[in-house]
């Protein structure tokens, strides 16, 4: 990781962003009303779940990716957060039938219908009151995670590296199986899903006939996220930001500076979980219920990969990259869970000879690593044939049986494919999308890129001048 | 006291089966540094090869095998997954160690269609046997010696020969051990290859006592005995 950056404040930056975050937001608004969410529900499924993963990718990387702190508590935290959401705005009425196991709930008070009634029940009044319920149930949601981020803090921030990885897995596990536990059924509902609160779709707009006149449903999933990750933005270029950042680098030199070192962890941990709690409460509203079982340790993994992915200490590459692995998992790539065969024999041929190409492609790619790395005789460089030759030979393999079945496709497959470039990834490209970097960055850097190829020689040097400038402050 | 004999008796046996795992982590733990995520999977793999590898041969050959394949299994991963990363900082290594444990489950999830697995009757192992009034297989009675058999026989190799003493050397000291002229990487793969194998015993014990196996059978008792993996080594 490249030394602590001070970067210079932007206004004209920070004011372009602004206006890209509008442009989002209100292109969530036309896409929702312009496009039938019934005939489209992957691409709303993936842009939803896409903005809650941000969100908690966002907060995952400003502990691991800013602070240094490997922790692998993040679905405890948002198991906390979602069923605090829940517990606080079921319905009253609802209670005694989600909690029917139990004979009803312990807690039957619900903050959006109070907040509501506060405001007049039905009408505009009712709607800010519903608004503001939501809004106020997500941050006691936060709180709720931030405070058992202090307490398990306490004794766990004291431990280094992948100590503290196993503590907050296990401690993530912890909270799964006592919320799971009966006697707690009042409250958690046992090992049952805790469902009938607010959801996003609740933020659709109706008219009286409950008709939806305008659908705010991916809107609100994406400004509760925008705003939640703005938030963490400021956090990370204000005095704090760089404290966490000093920290990641070298805590004893940051102690050395002044930085207290117990202070500055806690403070990172708690943010951090408050934004996980968010989130985890978002992610109720986006799936409709709540259930301590889906917030597995694969899920901590999954979010992981994510910020792997988008580059460990840079939010945008957090937010892109839950988007992209959003949109591949639910959207683009669903079509390798479902067995076909090949449309026409020029795509059966198309196919084995992409097959071919890519074995030739991967083996050379390979020898070209083993090169750099320093091997020069043959004997060292064997084993880079394998993947290839593999490949290959299935390909070869794959001809003689005649088959006119994509091969592979069946459910699970996906996630196969999945795993694998995210391996990928890990081995080749370990710095991620962005590596520590922000989007500007990359975009000068790529906007650089075309200039030089679009150039001759006098303005090339000239650019590349002018990136080191750019540059040389962040490396 | 036939409840205590029977809770004494699968909870020597249930430890010894997790001993087995837990000797894998703790020696890559050891000299790598490394909580290889990936070993909870390799287990289950384990137990998967000798599912379907049993349909097609008998056993006295598919157990054999299995704990090669599952050698080999191991020995890849550190090879593909690991040696690059070498001179990493230890996340990245961690996170890769996640990466192949998240693409062997599902791979499993995948080619076992996510439905849990029935593990072969082992002849033997399975059959029941009766002490103090209560009955139980065979195989708790035999994991606690086979267990105690395998440590003496790894405590041997790791104090009495050369290579064992270039594990311990690793273990102190990674730099100043390829300074000595030790060929640090032929000294961790042997480290996986011998975790591996204790791992894919410990899943004949283990499956033997189970015997449905899911893909997430390994992530569960691959958990525990990290967390008890500074003790040793």
């Amino acid at each position: 990781m490249s030394a602590v950056t001070l970067e210079k404040k932007n206004k004209k930056g920070s004011f372009l962003a602004l206006i890209g975050v509008l442009v989002v937001l209100a292109l969530t608004i036309v896409l929702e009303n312009v496009l039938d969410p019934n005939a489209n529900i992957i691409v709303f499924t993936a842009l939803k779940k896409g903005a809650v993963y941000a969100l908690v990718a966002v907060s995952m990387n400003l502990l691991n990716g800013f602070t240094g702190l490997f922790s692998l508590g993040q679905a405890g935290f948002m198991l906390l957060g979602g069923y605090t959401f829940a517990i606080l705005t079921i319905p009253v009425e609802a209670r005694e039938s989600v909690y029917y196991i139990f004979d009803g709930a312990a807690i039957n008070f619900s903050l959006t219908e109070s907040l509501q009634n506060l405001f007049g029940g039905s009408g505009v009044g009712g709607a800010v009151g519903f608004v503001l319920g939501i809004l106020v149930a997500l941050v006691c949601a936060g709180l709720v995670a931030a405070f058992f981020a202090w307490l398990i803090g306490l004794p766990v921030l004291k431990l280094k590296s992948d100590y503290l990885a196993i503590a907050t897995l296990g401690f993530a596990e912890i909270i799964r199986a006592i919320f799971q536990w009966e006697p707690l059924g009042k409250i958690t509902n046992g090992a049952n899903a805790l469902k009938s609160f607010p959801t996003l779709n609740n933020f659709n707009i109706v008219n009286a006939d409950g008709q939806i006149v305008l659908r705010l449903s991916t809107f609100a999933a994406f400004a509760i996220a925008g705003l939640c990750i703005w938030l963490v933005v400021l956090l990370i270029n204000s005095s704090y930001g760089r404290a966490f950042k000093a920290i990641r680098e070298d805590e004893i030199a940051a102690e050395a500076m002044g930085i207290n070192l117990a202070k500055h962890k806690r403070m990172s941990f708690m943010i951090s979980s408050f934004f996980a709690g968010v989130g985890g409460a978002l992610l109720a509203m986006f799936m409709n219920q709540v259930q301590a079982k889906t917030f597995t340790s694969t899920m901590t993994y999954e979010i992981l990969l994510i910020v792997v992915l988008g580059g460990i200490g840079s939010v945008s590459g957090s937010v892109i990259a839950a988007f992209l692995y959003m949109a591949c998992s639910e959207w683009w790539l669903r079509f390798l869970d479902v067995p076909t065969a090949f449309q026409s024999e020029g795509r059966y041929w198309t196919f084995i000879a992409v097959l071919a190409v890519a074995a030739v492609l991967i083996t050379l790619l390979l020898l070209w690593r083993r090169k750099k790395g320093g091997a020069k005789k043959l004997g060292e460089m064997w084993s880079a044939f394998l993947p290839g030759v593999v490949i290959l030979g299935y390909d070869i393999y794959y001809l003689t049986t005649g088959s006119r079945d994509v091969p592979f496709l069946n459910s699970g497959f996906r996630m196969v494919v999945f795993s694998v470039i995210i391996m990928v990834v890990v081995l080749f490209f370990r710095r991620g999308l962005f590596g520590d970097k922000e989007l500007p960055y990359v975009l000068r850097q790529i906007g650089a890129f075309f200039k030089r190829l679009f150039s001759g020689g006098k303005k090339t040097v000239a650019a590349n001048a002018n990136n080191e400038k750019e540059g040389g402050a962040n490396e | 006291m036939q409840f205590a004999v029977s809770i004494l008796l699968s909870g020597i046996s249930v430890g010894g089966q997790y001993a087995l795992i837990a000797i894998g982590y703790t020696m890559v733990y050891g000299i790598l540094r490394l909580i290889n995520f990936a070993h909870g999977d390799v287990f289950m793999v384990a137990g998967l090869l000798v599912v379907y590898m049993s349909a097609s041969m008998p056993l006295y050959i598919s157990i054999p095998l299995m704990i090669v394949f599952v050698v080999a299994l191991g020995f890849c991963i550190e090879r593909v997954a690991y040696k690059p990363l070498r001179s990493a900082p230890r996340m990245s290594v961690m996170i890769s160690a996640i990466g192949v444990s998240f693409l062997i489950q599902n791979f499993a999830t995948y080619y076992t269609g996510g439905l849990p697995q029935m593990y072969p009757v082992i002849p033997f192992l399975s059959d029941t046997v009766t002490i103090y009034g209560t009955s139980t297989k065979w195989v708790t009675i035999i994991t606690p010696f086979l267990v105690v058999l395998l440590v003496i026989a790894l405590t041997l190799l790791i104090n009495k020969t050369k290579i064992g003493l270039a594990m311990r050397a690793a273990a102190k000291d990674f730099e100043t051990c390829q300074l000595m002229g030790i060929k640090i990487n032929s000294v961790i793969s042997f480290t996986f290859i011998i975790g591996s194998a204790l791992a894919a015993i410990g899943s004949v014990l283990y499956f033997t006592n189970y015997q449905s196996i899911v893909p997430l059978s390994g992530a569960m008792p691959g958990l525990r005995p990290s967390s008890r993996r500074s003790s040793a080594a």
